[in-house]
């Protein structure tokens, strides 16, 4: 009884400590400057604290649909290209037999690619952007989040196709389908919620990145939202209301999506990658 | 005729050519900025004539003489060391007891998972609001229990532990996510026959959870490791490195001198020993993996 | 097989669209880069109505005050040319000229039947345009007068019967302490101390009235270590005694949120927070401020100059219409405009002794400012300056948070400098 009871105040003590910030993030988001402050603290902010002038600022003068826009695309894109590449590499690396023990080596050079600092790649990156007359546009971005993400995604999917037994395909290629259809049809919608799961990740990495963003994007034409929120991050001005405006818009479509997709999560994780 | 010859052959060199684009894109977004920076970190840029000159190893002897680089390092080791077990150890505590029968066990996962979700900008902000001394909620909050004056990120003695709890309350959920992951997937058998043979709480974790459990755990302190020793987004929105540089990590202090400074050779040196670093200590953890056959 | 094919050729085909996307959007507009902060937002506003009036496309880049060097030398030292105007703050303008990333304007002016700067703008405002300093070629013009000011609040000075500005840091600090011990949470100073360009900002209109200096005149000593900086740094450390706990990670936005909710009674900063303060959606003090010139201690008070300067990247297409906008924003007109419209501190003496402007309360500190701006000094004119600045905010941030002594961080800050100084080449 007395450990239940300890569990339980632990799960919810925790829980709280995890969404009190958020919540004030969004509480502050709807206050008038002079009352963010005030104490005792106002949580709720009901007339005559209420007001949506941070919002209204945002998506009038600030042009934030803009940032919105251009993150969606951004993320969606980045994370189709990435899964299919790296899918079909993680597959490759899974399933055949590379000469001179290639598959270890090149699985272990995948992954250290993302030790790298992106500090070291962003100069070199933003030369060979500007080379190819793609610095503030988006590609730049998705092409370098594709990267970003690539060894994640191999790594992952590598994990969840060495865990389906070969028998499920080969039976299908001696049925006469050729070992693509083979793996479009048989072991793609098994991994499913593998793959939903590994989406997932590379959707939050891109829709939150920021110092790619920071350096290889320079207009509304291309910004994302966290340059956006950034913009608000302001050296003379107050705009604690603004920013979290700018916060909570970030921040919103990411939460109901992960609300949405939260048993795939679990549940792909559990499968495969992580057990390896 | 082509036709067939072309199916033919990619049929046969299908397992090359699947894997051809991730390692053409890593190649051009990884190896050629590496070789830049090779390059770069053997070079010097006079800041006022833009002149290019070779130095050789230069940069790299300045930086073992350098004590900005030195306390930079201390504080990631320090950053990364306490705040990545710190993580673990909550993360490890929340899946054991949310994977066990738990009313509302949904909820909970989904309200506690949403932190590695938000933008590191944002928890930055959100903390900044949060930790303000003198007007912040926080310090309103303990007041109330008459423990009053913490500066938080404003003090040289608070500032670090206070960036840290930030990382701690964004990424405990991250570890939650993947431990919990592999606890579900653990094989049932061992239980039962513990549970026959009368094993408490503690010795079915000690003996047959944690084993089991182990190259989970490797992974999931693998991934947070490599993210924490380049940090960088949350630091630069709160402090930026201050007061008196007790927040200065490495990836703050590289930016500044390849950004604000124009040193890029010596940022470029200093992001290589950095990597090299990373390399060693994760390949001191996929060692570990490698005999527990994980990676194959 | 075919659909390994399939994907493929998506791939291929959505990648195509991004870049035959790219390669069209990549042409034409006039781009400005600015701070995000009000400053930038005038010249932002201007470049949208000059647009229009001229019929031609406008960008405006905005980025918050730490990004916006990193862009601008990203796009200089690379040639780049994605900006055509931009927004820079004083201090880099060095770095920028000495490496010949800007285009020179005097040409430009003579197209026009000009010589060159007008005689109207402020003589010191002028000579930061121009490399060397004062007397060289003209790359900037200035577009935005920050000087700083000695704010507080007349209110509470005129209850411990002080009625006109402090004229001496002496008196005012007499003030400032009485208002600390009595008056109920309020502090008599506000310390802007975080690390970096803003404890140094805040550091040197102290450090010059007690008659210091950090280098001679033509940079090939350090005088960092000498008895009237130590002076200035211990006087600095008393006002971070009168300031809130924590000042020593303060920036403008800390203090602001200070001074706004009447929690402290002085500060020095610069003009941009003057709309915010008189503002009663934000302020708790509207009215209640007073805008004085940097008080004196064993020199003259002089405030830090940090005009936003408007240039001509050397790399940009578009240069002439660049110059068009630069002078038209400039003018006279434009500049009283902009200050009426957005509270943009002018760079013409005619503009700061404009009646109409004088006769608002909003602009009752022109004077003052006009008078701070023609008493101002420079940061020291040095290329690598954001590197000094750097080092020298180290030592001053942990002198402020007690860590070391003020006698030790000079000894530091002044062999450290010293070795920058001398790997830029100033000291042979």
């Amino acid at each position: 009884m007395i450990k239940k009871i300890f569990k339980y105040t632990f799960i919810i003590s925790f829980t709280l400590i995890t969404i009190l910030p958020i919540l004030w993030l969004i509480s502050t988001s709807f206050k008038n400057p002079v009352d963010i402050f005030a104490i005792p603290p106002i949580f709720v902010p009901l007339k005559p604290y209420l007001t949506f002038d941070h919002y209204s600022t945002l998506f009038g003068e600030m042009g934030f649909m803009k940032y919105i826009i251009n993150s969606i695309i951004i993320s969606t894109s980045t994370t189709f290209v990435s899964l299919i590449i790296g899918t079909l590499a993680a597959y490759s690396l899974a399933r055949f037999k590379l000469p001179h023990n290639l598959n270890e080596h090149l699985s272990f050079w995948v992954l250290s690619t993302r030790m790298f600092p992106p500090i070291v790649t962003i100069i070199p990156l933003f030369a060979m952007m500007q080379f190819f007359h793609l610095v503030n546009t988006k590609v730049s971005l998705v092409i370098a989040y594709t990267a970003f993400n690539l060894p994640f995604v191999v790594w992952m999917m590598r994990g969840f196709f060495i865990e389906i037994p070969k028998e499920l395909e080969e039976a299908a290629m001696v049925d006469g389908s050729t070992r693509m259809v083979a793996l479009w049809k048989i072991i793609l919608p098994i991994a499913k919620s593998g793959i939903i799961a590994t989406a997932i990740f590379t959707l939050i990495m891109s829709w939150n990145e920021f110092l790619f963003a920071l350096i290889l994007t320079q207009t509304r034409a291309s910004a994302t939202l966290p340059i956006g929120v950034a913009s608000r991050v302001t050296q003379y001005e107050i705009l604690w209301g603004q920013m979290s405006a700018a916060g909570v818009i970030t921040i919103t479509p990411v939460l109901i999506f992960a609300f949405l997709v939260q048993k795939y999560l679990v549940r792909g994780m559990s499968f495969g990658a992580v057990k390896g | 005729m082509q036709v067939g010859n072309i199916s033919k052959w990619s049929e046969k060199n299908l397992k090359y050519l699947l894997i051809v684009p991730t390692v053409f894109l890593l190649v051009a977004l990884t190896i050629y900025p590496l070789i830049y920076a090779v390059i770069a970190s053997l070079h010097v840029i006079n800041i006022r004539t833009g002149e290019n000159v070779f130095v050789g190893f230069q940069n790299f002897i300045e930086i073992f003489k350098d004590q900005y680089f030195w306390n930079a390092f201390k504080n990631t080791i320090v950053f990364t060391g306490v705040g990545v077990t710190i993580e673990f150890t909550l993360g490890l505590i929340l899946a054991l007891f949310l994977s066990s029968k738990i009313v509302g066990r949904n909820i909970f996962r989904s309200l506690l998972l949403s932190p590695m979700m938000l933008p590191p900008i944002v928890v930055a902000i959100i903390f900044k609001i949060i930790y303000i001394p003198e007007f912040g909620v926080i310090n309103w909050f303990l007041g109330l229990f008459g423990i009053r004056g913490i500066l938080w990120e404003a003090s040289v003695h608070t500032a670090l532990p206070s960036l840290i709890l930030v990382d701690i309350w964004e990424w405990t959920p991250f570890m939650f996510l993947i431990l919990l992951a592999g606890l579900q997937s653990l094989p049932l058998d061992p239980y039962e026959a513990a549970v026959v043979d009368g094993a408490s709480g503690f010795q079915i974790f000690r003996y047959i959870t944690f084993p089991l459990l182990k190259p989970v755990i490797v992974i999931a302190l693998l991934l947070r490791i490599m993210d924490t020793l380049r940090i960088f987004d949350q630091i630069f929105i709160m402090t930026g490195g201050g007061p008196a540089n007790a927040t200065e990590t490495l990836s703050l202090y590289i930016y500044r001198h390849g950004f604000r400074f124009y040193n890029i050779g010596y940022a470029t040196a200093m992001s290589f020993l950095l990597l090299i670093f990373t390399v060693i200590i994760s390949n001191f953890f996929i060692r570990f993996l490698k005999t527990e056959k994980v990676f194959e | 097989m075919k659909r390994y094919l399939l994907s493929t050729m998506i791939l291929v085909v959505i990648l195509s669209m991004f870049l035959s996307a790219s390669v069209l959007a990549s042409n034409g507009p006039l781009v400005l880069a600015t701070n995000n902060a009000p400053e930038g937002k005038s010249m932002a506003k201007a470049l949208e109505e000059f647009g229009k009036l001229k019929n031609i496309e406008v960008e405006v880049v905005e980025a918050p005050y730490a990004n916006l060097f990193e862009k601008e030398l990203l796009d200089l030292s690379k040639g780049t040319g994605l900006y055509d105007i931009i927004l820079l703050d004083d201090p880099w303008f060095t770095q920028f000229a000495e490496n010949d990333w800007l285009t020179e304007l005097t040409t430009y002016f003579l197209e026009k039947k000009e010589a060159g700067l007008s005689a109207d703008f402020i003589d010191k405002s002028q000579a930061i345009c121009r490399y060397p300093y004062a007397k060289g070629l003209l790359y900037a013009v200035p577009a935005v007068g920050n000087a700083q000011m000695f704010f507080y609040r007349k209110d509470l000075f005129e209850k411990y019967n002080m009625f006109a500005a402090p004229a001496t840091w002496e008196e005012a600090y007499e003030v400032m302490l009485k208002i600390k011990e009595n008056e109920d949470g309020v502090f008599g100073y506000v310390l802007r101390g975080q690390q970096g360009n803003p404890v140094v900002a805040q550091f040197m209109p102290i450090f010059w009235s007690f008659n210091a200096k950090m280098f001679n005149e033509d940079k090939t000593e350090v005088w960092i270590d000498t008895p009237e900086a130590l002076n200035a740094l211990n006087f600095f450390i008393e006002l971070k005694e009168i300031s809130p706990p924590g000042a020593e990670s303060f920036n403008a936005q800390q203090l602001a949120t200070y001074m706004l909710q009447g929690k402290a009674a002085t500060t020095i900063n610069w003009p941009a927070f003057v709309p915010t303060f008189e503002d009663p959606k934000q302020s708790k003090i509207v009215g209640k401020i007073a805008y004085a010139p940097i008080p004196s201690a064993v020199a003259v008070g002089a405030s830090e100059i940090g005009h936003w300067l408007a240039a001509i990247p050397a790399g940009s297409k578009n240069k002439d219409m660049a110059f068009e906008f630069i002078h038209w924003a400039t003018s006279a007109e434009k500049q009283k405009e902009l200050a009426l419209k957005w509270g943009n501190p002018p760079t013409r003496k005619s503009v700061f002794q404009d009646p109409e402007l004088l006769a608002m309360s909003e602009f009752r500190h022109y004077p003052v400012l006009l008078q701070a701006i023609s008493n101002s000094k420079p940061r020291p004119r040095i290329s690598n300056w954001n590197e000094v600045e750097n080092t020298f905010g180290i030592h001053l941030s942990k002198a402020v948070a007690g860590q070391v002594s003020p006698k030790e961080a000079l000894v530091a800050a002044q062999k450290e400098v010293e070795k920058l100084m001398e790997k830029a080449g100033y000291i042979k």
